[in-house]
């Protein structure tokens, strides 16, 4: 397998594992890649500043390091396309799971990367402190808009008064028909303490 | 305080408040409350929906929601009750209070802010005049100085004189605006009424309105003319809703035709409701029209079916229509089409000859989807014999929030449920007439006719609810005067007592006016509570209908005989 073939795999290698996933970093190749790199920046630069050579051969000297040089630079872009589709599943990941990312990915990051990530994550917490007035506010929370607000539910058991988020209370007991917002009633429903009327 | 705008007075009011609204177990105030709900859901009201059973329970369930709520509103309860007095509410709560009950208590009507009215003002009768009821309670301290009658000066004496027949005059107003229980506006065509101005009526509403109406006009608490004049209302509403485009066609025109036909059948539509003339027999689309014909009351009584001659009339009948007796023995829908298809003009050839007048009548029919058709009058009985189901393992809430389900839409078969159940209801209802009737268990008390379910009759289970007794007592009645045939019987109101299974040791009477008589005033709910003071027993009237109460079983004759004095 020629060596542009192997950069291109580092890159299929990604794309083909699952999108919310990070598969182990792949540092056979990535190495590879930037010893291939430097050898071929060495000799493009000895080339270059060998100028014992006759003009006719130099024409052909120019035509290779050219070669070498879009090599290189192809070697180059391959290598920051992987790394960048790495770092932004890493930012994915940050919002759907919170600063703790879950082991099966962790064990895969470079040590680089689990630096960059500390840091994003303090920049994220530290903006969101920010907002609202000072008094923060959890962006990760509720990304998409609820279809609605509110949901009717009816109560399953005695449960007596419940607090809501605003402060106010409510009475729940059994059979009672309420319409309550659907952030307090999630909880509630998985305690199976109400449950969901369609209408 | 009587509200005249509902939705500035009312409605306005809610808006990012909770409401707590306490429904009173029948079909009305649950298609009103099933109105209500989906009217808040759009608008993001939020509420808490609790049946109410009895005034007890009205106060448990008030306290234990009285921290929580500052806005009440009772449907179908309290009009008649002095809610301020009963449940000592917080001075910035404030109760609505929407009732088709009347009278209304007088105290409901002058508590200012904290309780409003929800109801026209000439719909809530001649209510008397405050000056008339309430004194400035400053005139009363000196009545009750100890000092003796020659003590007094001539000026005090004159001002107890005045004062007594002030309190005199006062009895006898109250007395005279009590005499009669009656029913005004169904609260769900109120609230339909609001959905309107809101801008926010359906042919959904719409439907709920028409089977509250159709509730009051079957169990008897409207007369023909008040109900003419809904028909009237109706039939513009039901022409003007049905017009609208976008009820018409519930998918937006982007959706793609594969998504309308891979939707369940139920939802390719949405409700279309229609009117027209149709037979009034019970319940006879689910049922088969043998059963139906006899099992309607008015159909019943003319041929006096459970006499073997008059059964006989009633299968002659169905011979004349040309209706053999197999197909008419058999599911209403099963029946041949061609018969189907002609039964109500055959009928209504033979209506002179047999008498059966009221037999084809305005009906309203509302369906969904291709499958499910129903009609107002059949809707009310599924409804009322689910929140009336003898059902022992069902809580009477649990009944109840079955029966909001069962206006559901969604969940017809529900509905079909009740309907299954109403008619073993109306069997029961048959049977126990028929014993009635040959049994001779109606025996007059002079002023007025009485008869007793005995105890551990097998379906007495079934007439321990006050919708289902007063259906009996009705039928009773009016089985009796086709019967025996005597004038005076025109006269006589019928008292059925039945023992409450419900509740130990108690039993439940009702009583209803006499057949020559306007059927919708009733004299009972005040004559009960008169003859209970008479006697110094404990007299509960139910919610459900002031002429319906509770008594404990041993006080039985002794009520009789108070009754029998208070009627003379």
């Amino acid at each position: 397998m020629n060596f542009i073939d192997r950069c291109v795999s580092l890159l299929k290698e990604l794309s083909s594992s699952k999108k919310d996933f990070l598969p182990v970093y792949n540092n056979e190749i990535v190495s590879e890649c930037i010893t291939t790199m430097k050898r071929l920046f060495e000799e493009n630069q000895k080339e270059a500043l060998d100028t014992s050579t006759d003009s006719a051969s130099s024409q052909d000297g120019f035509i290779v390091v050219k070669i070498r040089h879009s090599i290189l630079l192809f070697i180059k872009r391959c290598l920051i396309a992987y790394h960048h589709e790495r770092l932004n599943r890493l930012k994915k990941l940050r919002w759907e799971f919170g600063s703790e990312l879950p082991t099966e990915v962790s064990c895969n990051l470079t040590p680089k990367e689990i630096e960059w990530f500390a840091k994003y994550c303090s920049n994220l917490s530290d903006y969101m402190g920010r907002l609202n007035e000072g008094r923060g506010f959890d962006l990760t929370l509720n990304r998409t808009a609820p279809k609605r607000i509110f949901i009717q539910v009816r109560c399953l058991q005695d449960h007596g008064d419940h607090e809501l988020e605003d402060g106010t209370t409510v009475c729940l007991q059994k059979d009672n028909l309420y319409y309550l917002p659907f952030s307090q009633c999630e909880k509630l429903i998985h305690q199976g303490i109400i449950e969901q009327v369609s209408d | 305080m009587f509200i005249q705008d509902l939705g500035k007075e009312f409605y306005e009011l809610l808006y990012g408040q909770r409401i707590l609204v306490l429904v009173n177990y029948d079909v009305d105030a649950t298609c009103a409350a099933k109105l209500l709900s989906s009217l808040f859901r759009s608008d993001n009201i939020l509420f808490t929906i609790v049946p109410i059973l009895d005034a007890e329970d009205l106060f448990v369930t008030y306290t234990a929601h009285r921290a929580s709520v500052k806005y009440i509103l009772l449907i179908n309860i309290g009009a008649s009750l002095d809610i301020v007095e009963l449940l000592e509410p917080e001075d910035e709560q404030v109760f609505f209070i929407a009732d088709s009950h009347r009278p209304v208590d007088v105290y409901n009507a002058y508590r200012g802010n904290q309780v409003r009215l929800l109801m026209k003002n000439d719909d809530a009768g001649e209510i008397p005049s405050y000056e008339d009821l309430f004194r400035d309670s400053d005139d009363e301290d000196d009545d009750e100085g100890s000092q003796s009658i020659a003590g007094m000066t001539l000026e005090q004496l004159e001002k107890r004189q005045e004062r007594r027949t002030w309190n005199e005059k006062r009895l006898k107003i109250l007395s005279e605006y009590h005499e009669f229980n009656y029913y005004g506006e169904s609260v769900a065509w109120t609230f339909f009424n609001l959905a309107r101005k809101l801008g926010k009526d359906s042919n959904e509403l719409l439907w709920l309105a028409i089977v509250g109406i159709y509730d009051l006009r079957l169990t008897g608490r409207i007369d023909r003319n008040t109900f003419k004049g809904y028909l009237g209302q109706l039939k513009s509403h039901v022409k003007r809703l049905g017009d609208l485009k976008s009820n018409v066609n519930l998918f937006r025109e982007a959706t793609p035709i594969d998504d309308i036909f891979n939707a369940p059948a139920g939802r390719r539509s949405c409700i279309s409701v229609t009117h027209k003339k149709d037979l009034q027999l019970l319940l006879y689309r689910h049922w088969n029209l043998h059963d139906s014909l006899k099992h309607t009351m008015h159909v019943s009584c003319q041929f006096r079916v459970w006499h073997l001659r008059g059964y006989k009339r009633l299968l002659e009948f169905l011979a004349e229509l040309g209706i053999p007796l197999r197909q008419s023995k058999q599911k209403f829908a099963c029946m041949d089409l061609e018969l189907r298809k002609h039964i109500q003009e055959w009928v209504s050839d033979l209506t002179e000859k047999y008498g059966l007048s009221k037999i084809i009548d305005d009906t309203f029919e509302a369906s969904h989807g291709f499958k499910y058709k129903f009609v107002a009058s059949d809707v009310v009985y599924g409804v009322k014999a689910l929140l009336e189901s003898p059902n022992k393992e069902l809580s009477p809430k649990e009944k109840f929030m079955k029966a909001l389900d069962s206006l559901s839409w969604t969940k017809t078969d529900v509905l079909i449920e009740g309907i299954e159940l109403a008619k073993l209801q109306h069997s029961a209802i048959l049977k126990a007439v028929h014993d009635i009737i040959e049994m001779r268990a109606i025996e007059s008390a002079g002023p007025f006719l009485h008869t007793i379910i005995p105890e551990g009759a097998p379906d007495a289970k079934l007439f321990s609810y006050p919708g289902c007794l007063i259906a009996l007592a009705r039928f009773a009645l009016e089985a009796y005067v086709v019967s025996v045939r005597r004038k005076r019987v025109l006269d006589l109101p019928l008292i059925v007592v039945t023992p409450d299974v419900n509740t130990p040791g108690c039993s439940l009477a009702v009583g209803i006016p006499p057949v020559s008589q306007d059927p919708t005033k009733n004299l009972f709910g005040t004559a009960f509570i008169e003859a209970g003071k008479m006697i110094n027993c404990q007299i509960e009237v139910t919610l459900y209908d002031m002429c319906v109460v509770r008594f404990p079983s041993e006080e039985r004759s002794n009520l009789f005989e108070a009754l029998i004095i208070q009627l003379r």
